[in-house]
């Protein structure tokens, strides 16, 4: 179990969603003038070790969907609820050695501008241990 | 921006009702007291840390709404206005603390970032410690009393 497979296990379900604007990974760099983009940060992680391994891994991944200003608040809502929706409460996935639980219902935030987006964040809490 | 929580109470704290709010009070007290205020920008150019408020000008720590439903209805405005509303707290109220408003309209932006300066995650960051302040609380709870 680790990072990356925590990773893997989100971008697979996220591959499976239809309509997905391009997604940036953190320390990723996205393609200049890009505005039109999903910006995901894995946030507050907590990692319980056992020695040199890792046997479970709590946190949260937060996605934010930007789009260009000007264009209503619609389109940015409609790709965070469909994004919501691809990990509702108790979703399981499985990568290499390891398997991720969504633990609660994902949250999308209201909407707020920046210089030149219009951003929705969506928070999917987890939780992941070792495949058995 | 709003989190909820639930939290595992050991079932020393479970056994009355005077130690369900000592530990309520407690945790959230200490959540809220955690978060710390870091300045924006520091001059190497560096932004604050995760999990702090950033302190671009002043309003953004100061916006805290602190709200309590339930035993009793509190509100109180200001960075310090939280201690009003632990300090009514029972076990099973319902409190609500959030920041932005008219105040600090960009709330939002220092939590989640934008295309200049990377989101701090304030609330999130606190969250995810929340379990380990209500163990916290517990702990001490049972050093008062002396078990």
């Amino acid at each position: 179990m680790n990072t990356t497979e925590i990773r893997e296990v989100f971008e697979a379900q996220l591959e499976l969603s239809a309509g997905l604007p391009a997604l940036v990974w953190p320390n990723t760099n996205a393609p200049a003038g890009l505005k039109t983009k999903v910006e995901l940060t894995f946030v507050g992680s907590r990692r319980r070790m056992a020695g040199l391994n890792l046997r479970e891994h709590t946190g949260s991944l937060t996605a934010i969907v930007c789009f260009p200003l000007g264009q209503g608040e619609d389109p940015a809502v409609a790709v965070a609820e469909a994004l919501a929706d691809a990990f509702p409460a108790g979703f399981r996935g499985a990568v290499g050695g390891t398997q991720l639980e969504v633990t609660e219902t994902p949250t999308v935030q209201d909407g707020y501008p920046t210089d030149t987006n219009w951003r929705v964040p969506v928070t999917i809490h987890y939780r992941a241990t070792p495949r058995p | 921006m709003t989190k909820s929580f639930t939290a595992q109470l050991d079932a020393w704290a479970l056994e009355t009702n005077a130690r369900l709010d000592a530990v309520t009070k407690q945790a959230t007290n200490d959540l809220i007291a955690g978060i710390e205020v870091a300045p924006g920008m520091v001059r190497s150019g560096s932004y604050a840390p995760r999990g702090t408020i950033p302190r671009m000008d002043g309003a953004l720590a100061a916006s805290l709404q602190s709200s309590l439903y339930g035993s009793t209805g509190v509100n109180s405005q200001g960075e310090d206005g939280y201690t009003l509303v632990v300090a009514s707290m029972q076990a099973g109220d319902t409190a609500l603390f959030s920041w932005g408003g008219a105040v600090a309209p960009y709330a939002m932006r220092a939590h989640y970032g934008d295309e200049k300066i990377p989101g701090t995650f304030w609330i999130d960051e606190a969250a995810a410690n929340w379990q380990g302040y209500v163990s916290a609380a517990v702990q001490r709870a049972k050093a008062q009393v002396g078990e």
